[in-house]
């Protein structure tokens, strides 16, 4: 009898276990979530895409080398930076600190790439989301893939008008091991639109959009800055950049005059940049991205007292991008300054150094840490190339800009291309876009700098080596 | 007709046998009536052993009376008074075996008892730590050891003694960390079968073999920590017969250890004592004196310049050395951080207890003082082991403490001395201890190059030590249901705490040149602590019988284990005074450091059964089979099973050769089956994501893929194909040889991914590994006499092994073919990977060299396209060698003559290649800022026509890629142990309380030839050990 109970006992506890064995054998790591665990909850949704969003925000990418970093001294746009990236300067791609850079561009973009396309394997199935959360999140997953990979095309595919059908990068959707065929660059550029389109269907739940008041209580104040997201209107916005890009500017106008008309953003006044409250342009920032440390980063490499790399222009310089108004333009009076001692001669730009907060500011947040991506005068530029291209008067799309930094509008002007550029210049200066520019309009020669970059076929970075020996991949240019 | 009269005979004696057994008790109980009145008698009697010895504590009893019972004398002398007079008396002493004693009326008194000594008979049984197995009846490869068999090898530790025993069971030699006594060895058993973690996440070694301890798994350090008076014996388990049932852990092969069990009778105690010597074995330096550097510096142009002015400033600084070196200065760096280590190791252990409760108390302490000055490794322990028989139930219980700390050297790295120059005096004119020894400035404008005396920071309060404290309890619980039928069940837990400390004061010379701002950072603390449990649990029941000819044995079960593991450390700076060395003195934390910290939790399920069938000792049948589940395997694949089937055959049991006078034994036996690995990363296999700790973005804490998940990862799984033969012959010979192939599936490694998949690397099943080898071992006695307890013989061990890449797996061939379909414009490439179909996966990778041409100077290398070139291409890298030797082995002899014992033990490797670092690091891409090896002076090429080995040596250092011309054979042949005792077994001891006492003496890796000269002990130098030993019972 004693033998059998014995047995019955250990049958049992067997049977026990092989029940509950799967959930026990399902280890849970503590300094680690599983994905399908984090998926579980709404809140998981929000801390990968967030993860994402913090991804762009390393200095590899958009923290520095995409920005104010390697972006400003490939477009010249500096004339003093540290000797690490003379060989940048150059745009000699092959050297070895230069190669680094790029390789860790591309790997960095495609990790943010992987993250984006794990939410959006896993959003469908879920249902755990309140309200328009689960539309808002995808809708933002779909355009950050899209916005990254419209970056990377613009680095390491041919200009489009060149030669769009090219060779360029992969357009990577699935979380997998496997590689990703690598597209032309006009099959990215329609799968970059293609992915917004879908986003902008999302978005149109996205609170900026339907004017929605969002407070604090309303689900822990998750939507309350949407410019910090790529939110609907940086949606279209992009569109409308992507379309200037392809070169179809009924596209690029529709987009923009829809961004402009929503009259949804404004220009900073000159109150908040005079009392350096407003430096960045936060009421200007279609998107922008919140880097924690963007402010001690200014001081490291955007003043003469950091540990470098440090960036800066001549003061002889600075005067000729802002020519003969320089004494009147805002962005040469508040957001340039004079180094001190040996660097007496150099100008350093003020626009992520930590803005002053007077009393009569309710929300100093909304002008602190923010790394401009898409600005409102952007978009008034991309109207003003498609005026330009349709032979309407461009300066109805210039002038505001003019205006609103303080100096005298214009009336005519003799070459539309050196006007464009030079306005570029002025307003886009440390956020990285005069290179895209420039490639976009496939400029040969550049300010400050002798080489021809377009037969040294300097627009088009080198594709990274173990991208070639671990995958098939063909030139791409 | 004559087999038939035979058979009668015996038949006719057989009964009348019966007969008069059954008669005889009739006859005995009709006397005891008549017999009332009667009184007994005491019983005066003596119990010699079979020399004629006295034997002393011998329990006397009455059967079927418990109440009397008494203990032989010194002189084996005992007086009894049984309640009957035809009662009988039971002997038993641990060691011998049990014996009866039927007394009778009229009996002569007093009476002699012969004992005789048990037999070891662990070489009877195979311990496979869940049962133990007939060892004739077993057709698995394993071989076990005693506790004499590895102390006469060697007093250090398990696994060095093992080394020395069994030539599948190899320490890779650490020709770094030489004879630190706190660095665990690396092991391999039978070859390699995993491939190194690339991206070291993890640290475990994918070769080490499995460790059971008392029936539940350990790790290395607690089995390179284990005092070797505990064990009772080892077995290794080689081939799937043997381990398979322990599936998913046992592809590199099982170590089984099983401590003393308690033997019953008085309390004995039993004391050893060591006493070490380890003196520092620096032979296989060869480094410049001071006039030889100096002139290697001279001739390499670091005296010379073009410039008059730098040239002027040059020979300065040369004559002032000339001038240190011509007054005598010529400091032997080597031998400044070392002293001749003196450890002791002490074993106290009690013993006894009656039937029904039996125990093992021991007490160790072990302190193993390294030759570098303030190394050493402490161990502090003790055990106590309880078993209880009740009935049918037996239960054991297992309880030790282990407390360690390991000190590193406050010297810091051997190399720093072996890399200092000759001509610097480690004293001022004073007789102080320098900070900077001199400095080299290669212009009068340059920067002066310094050097630092690592002496000084001994004399600062550095720290560097680590410690833990281990707590294992194990618990045994079994019943013999009946007969047939044993149920057992086990349960095992292990805590083990640690923790860590480096501490080096801001005056160390690592800070000397952080000046400014960080000069007040200089100084850092580094801290650690960490802890892991494992709890593992097993039931078991066990079921075998006898029916005519048939024998068969069962045994199935279950278990479970859990284990887990956590650290944390941390790291803080600015220590200005040296004299506070606590971590709250600190200025700040590390600069942009972050807590560090690890984690891993691992739980496993499995269901076991084996069982072995023999038909008249002659045929021969194992079987098991264990499927189990680990978490660290990919939610896909999470079982795997594990089995094997082995036949053997008796052939000494057969009729043609039963009592042939030659042939004792003779076995054949084969085995096949599949085992498993899991040395791996636990979360390797899985999507987690973690969480940016330095930012937020929006107010949330982000969080990001950590790496990228293989659902479909495979068990690494490992096929094993055993042919073994054992022999004896004429009682006097023993061997066993061994041939097998073992093929590893799914071998797991780091494949690299194109970085637009958004990862570098992920885990995958690379193909398939193939290890094939020979084994053998050979005993000879040449001549025994056990009545004098004198022998002599000789053994001989050896094993090959090859090891293969057979196969890349098909994941990855299917990645290339879905490249394929992608487009037919794109082209494949095979992932780059070092493993090449059909060559070793130990093979060395170099272009090969044709050696240094005398007219440029310059290395000529040949392309894979047979052109010759002066330029190193990656590309034409070739296997050039393999790092596995083509024969290693053991040999030696063991001798005993009246208590007089001599053992020695050779170990040897034939046929390795060998990519001599040496030539490279300290000859040919020499820096000659610090010291050389004494062959840079000649063989180098200096002047076109110099027929030349090496290279021109430079002021700076060059670079030598991977060439052939490094590559070197290498066979060695190590002294690995001597063990020469006395054994008082001869002497009456007892006057002096004691019941044996033996004093030894070893010699341990007393010398090593080598048919190639390379620097042995880089990091931490070699050491020769000598031991004298005691060992004695009260």
């Amino acid at each position: 009898m004693i033998k059998h109970k014995f047995i019955y006992i250990i049958v049992a506890a067997g049977l026990l276990m092989t029940t509950s064995c799967e959930k026990w054998l399902d280890v849970e790591p503590k300094s680690q979530v599983k994905a399908n665990e984090l998926f579980d909850t709404e809140d998981g949704f929000k801390e990968a895409l967030a993860g994402v969003y913090t991804i762009l925000t390393e200095k590899a990418l958009y923290g520095r080398e995409m920005t104010y970093g390697m972006m400003g001294v490939l477009s010249h746009e500096w004339t003093s930076y540290s000797t690490s990236y003379k060989d940048d300067s150059e745009h000699n791609y092959l050297s070895i600190l230069t190669r680094n850079r790029i390789d860790a561009i591309w790997s960095n973009m495609y990790k943010a790439i992987a993250n984006t396309n794990m939410i959006l394997e896993n959003i469908d199935s879920k249902n755990v989301f309140k309200a328009d959360n689960k539309a808002i999140i995808k809708g933002e997953a779909l355009a950050l893939r899209a916005f990254i990979h419209f970056d990377l095309v613009r680095l390491f595919g041919v200009n489009y008008t060149t030669n769009s059908s090219q060779r360029a990068i992969p357009y990577v959707e699935l979380y997998t091991s496997k590689q990703t065929k690598q597209y032309t660059v006009n099959e990215i550029i329609d799968k970059v639109i293609a992915d917004l389109e879908s986003a902008k269907e999302l978005l149109k739940v996205d609170p900026i959009f339907t004017g929605k008041t969002i407070t604090e209580a309303n689900d822990r104040g998750y939507l309350l800055n949407r410019q910090l997201h790529l939110n609907y209107y940086a949606v279209e916005a992009l569109l409308a950049r992507v379309y200037l890009y392809k070169g179809d500017y009924t596209n690029a106008q529709k987009y923009a005059e829809n961004v402009l008309k929503a009259q949804k953003f404004g220009f900073s006044t000159q109150k908040n940049i005079a009392d350096k409250v407003d430096l960045s342009g936060a009421p200007e920032q279609i998107f922008a991205l919140q880097i924690n440390t963007l402010h001690q980063d200014a001081v490291n490499h955007l003043t003469p007292n950091g540990d470098g790399p440090i960036f800066s222009l001549s003061a002889t310089v600075a005067e000729t991008y802002f020519g003969a108004e320089f004494s009147n333009d805002y962005r040469y009076l508040y957001l340039l300054e004079n180094g001190t001692g040996a660097n007496a001669t150099q100008k350093y730009t003020l626009k992520y150094t930590e803005p002053t907060v007077p009393n009569t500011i309710t929300n100093p947040e909304y002008f602190r840490q923010k790394m401009p991506i898409i600005m409102l005068s952007e978009l008034y530029f991309i109207l003003g190339e498609c005026a330009n291209q349709n032979g309407s008067d461009a300066l109805v799309h210039i002038n505001p800009v003019l205006a609103a930094r303080g100096i005298n509008t214009l009336t005519n002007y003799n070459d539309f291309r050196t006007l464009m550029t030079n306005e570029f210049r002025k307003e886009f200066l440390a956020t990285g876009q005069l290179f895209f520019y420039y490639k976009r309009i496939n400029q040969e020669r550049i300010q400050n700098y002798a080489e021809n970059l377009v037969t040294n076929k300097s627009y088009t970075f080198p594709i990274p080596e173990t991208e070639y020996e671990f995958a098939d991949r063909l030139p791409n240019k | 007709m004559n087999k038939q009269f035979r058979s009668r005979v015996r038949r006719s004696v057989l009964a009348t046998a019966l007969l008069t057994s059954l008669l005889a008790p009739e006859h005995l109980f009709s006397q005891v009536p008549m017999s009332q009145v009667k009184t007994i008698t005491k019983i005066v009697g003596v119990v010699l052993d079979e020399e004629k010895k006295p034997v002393p504590n011998v329990s006397v009893t009455v059967k079927g009376d418990a109440k009397t019972a008494t203990l032989t004398n010194t002189k084996g002398e005992f007086i009894i008074t049984p309640n009957q007079e035809n009662a009988t008396l039971i002997f038993k002493s641990v060691g011998y075996n049990t014996q009866e004693f039927q007394l009778s009326p009229n009996m002569k008194l007093p009476v002699g008892v012969l004992m005789t000594a048990m037999n070891e008979n662990i070489d009877e049984v195979v311990v496979t730590g869940y049962a133990n197995r007939s060892k004739e009846s077993f057709t698995g490869s394993a071989s076990t050891f005693s506790k004499q068999d590895l102390l006469r090898v060697g007093n250090k530790n398990v696994l060095q003694s093992l080394q020395n025993l069994d030539p599948s069971f190899v320490l890779s030699e650490n020709l770094s960390l030489g004879s630190n006594p706190n660095a665990l060895p690396d092991i391999q058993l039978r070859g390699q079968t995993g491939l190194d973690d690339i991206r070291g996440e993890y640290s475990g070694n994918p070769n080490e073999p499995l460790f059971i301890l008392d029936g539940f798994e350990a790790n290395l350090q607690k089995i390179f920590d284990l005092d070797m008076n505990r064990i009772a014996s080892v077995t290794i388990l080689r081939d799937a017969a043997a381990k398979a049932i322990y599936g998913s852990k046992a592809a590199n092969g099982v170590v089984i250890i099983e401590t003393i069990v308690p033997a019953e009778g008085a309390m004995r105690v039993s004391y050893n004592a060591n006493f070490n010597v380890e003196a520092p074995d620096l032979s296989s330096y060869s480094l410049a004196n001071a006039r030889e550097k100096l002139q290697v510096e001279l001739n390499a142009g670091r005296y010379t310049s073009t410039q008059p002015v730098t040239q002027q400033h040059l020979r300065e600084q040369y004559n002032a050395i000339l001038a240190d070196v011509e007054s005598g200065v010529d400091t032997y760096w080597l031998a400044q951080p070392l002293r001749t280590g003196l450890g002791n190791k002490h074993t106290l252990m009690l013993e006894g207890g009656t039937s029904a409760l039996r125990y093992v108390a021991d007490f160790t302490y072990n302190n193993n003082i390294g030759v570098m000055k303030g190394s050493n490794r402490q161990n502090t322990g003790g055990s106590i082991n309880l078993s209880y028989r009740s009935g049918k139930f037996n239960f054991r219980n297992i309880l030790s403490v282990n407390f360690n700390a390991s000190n590193n050297s406050p010297y810091g790295n051997f190399s720093e001395y072996s890399s200092l120059n000759p001509y610097f005096s480690s004293y001022d004119e004073y007789g102080n201890i320098k900070k900077m020894l001199g400095n080299f400035t290669a212009s009068a404008s340059a920067n002066p190059f310094y050097y630092y005396n690592p002496l000084y920071n001994a004399t600062l309060q550095t720290k560097n030590f680590s410690k833990y404290n281990e707590i294992t309890e194990n618990f045994y619980a079994e019943w013999q249901a009946n007969k047939a039928l044993r149920l057992t069940a086990r349960v095992g837990f292990t805590f083990n705490g640690n923790n860590s400390e480096v501490f080096l004061p801001g005056d160390h010379t690592s800070f000397a040149t952080w000046t400014g701002e960080n000069y007040f950072k200089r100084g850092s603390y580094y801290m650690s602590d960490g802890q892991s449990t494992s709890l593992s649990s097993d039931i078991f029941a066990n079921y075998s019988k006898q029916i005519g000819k048939h024998q068969i044995f069962v045994n199935a079960g279950w278990n479970l284990a859990s284990f887990d593991s956590e650290s944390h450390g941390m790291r803080a700076w600015g220590f200005l005074n040296s004299r506070v060395d606590f971590i709250t003195f600190a200025k700040q934390y590390e600069e942009n450091g972050v807590p560090t910290g690890s984690e891993s939790l691992k739980h496993e399920v499995g269901f076991i059964s084996f069982g072995n069938y023999s038909y008249d000792n002659r045929y021969l049948a194992d079987i098991s089979f264990r499927t189990n589940a680990s978490s660290v395997f990919g939610a896909n694949n999470r079982w795997g099973n594990f089995w094997s089937f082995g036949l053997g055959w008796n052939i000494h049991n057969e009729r043609f050769l039963a009592n042939n006078p030659v042939i004792n034994q003779f076995k054949l036996r084969s085995s096949i089956g599949s085992t498993g690995s899991q040395n791996f990363n636990p979360y390797q296999a899985m999507a987690t994501y973690s969480f940016f700790n330095q930012s937020t973005y929006d107010n949330i804490a982000g969080a990001y893929l950590k790496a990228l998940a293989n659902d479909n990862l495979k068990w690494q799984e490992k096929l094993d194909y055993n042919l073994g033969t054992d022999f004896r012959l004429f009682n006097r010979i023993n061997a066993r040889f061994e041939y097998y192939i073992s093929n590893t599936n799914n071998l797991l490694t780091d494949f690299t991914l194109p970085p637009s998949t958004g990862f570098a690397s992920y885990k995958e099943n690379l193909g398939k590994v193939q290890n094939k080898g020979f084994e053998g071992s050979l005993n000879y006695t040449v001549y025994s006499n056990p009545k004098s307890q004198s022998y002599f013989s000789i053994f001989g061990n050896f094993a090959t092994n090859r090891n293969k890449l057979l196969t890349i797996s098909d994941a990855l061939k299917q990645v290339n073919k879905e490249q394929d379909d992608l487009g037919a414009e794109q082209t494949v490439n095979l992932p780059k990977i070092r493993y090449e179909e059909g060559k070793s996966t130990n093979a060395i990778w170099a272009v090969p060299s044709l050696g240094i041409d005398p007219i440029t100077g310059r290395e000529l290398f040949l392309k894979k396209d047979g052109k010759q070139t002066y330029v190193w291409n990656a590309d034409d890298q070739i296997a050039v060698g393999v790092t596995d030797p083509k024969l290693r082995g053991n040999l030696g002899f063991n001798m005993e003559y009246k208590g007089w014992g001599l053992s020695t033990s050779l170990r040897y490797t034939i046929g390795e290649d060998h990519y001599n670092s040496t030539l490279i690091n300290r000859i040919e891409n020499v820096n000659v800022a610090y010291n050389v090896d004494t062959r840079v002076l000649n063989d180098t090429w200096l002047n076109p026509g110099d027929q030349a080995f090496f290279k021109r040596i430079t002021a700076t250092p060059t670079k030598t890629n991977p060439t052939s011309r490094f590559l070197q054979k290498k066979s060695d042949l190590t002294l690995s142990s001597i063990n020469a005792y006395y054994d008082f077994k001869w002497k009456n001891l007892s006057r002096y309380h004691l019941k044996n006492l033996k004093l030894g003496l070893y010699m341990t890796e007393a010398f090593v030839l080598s048919t190639i000269r390379t620097e042995r002990g880089t990091d931490y130098p070699f050491a020769r050990t000598f031991s004298f030993t005691l060992q004695t019972t009260f």
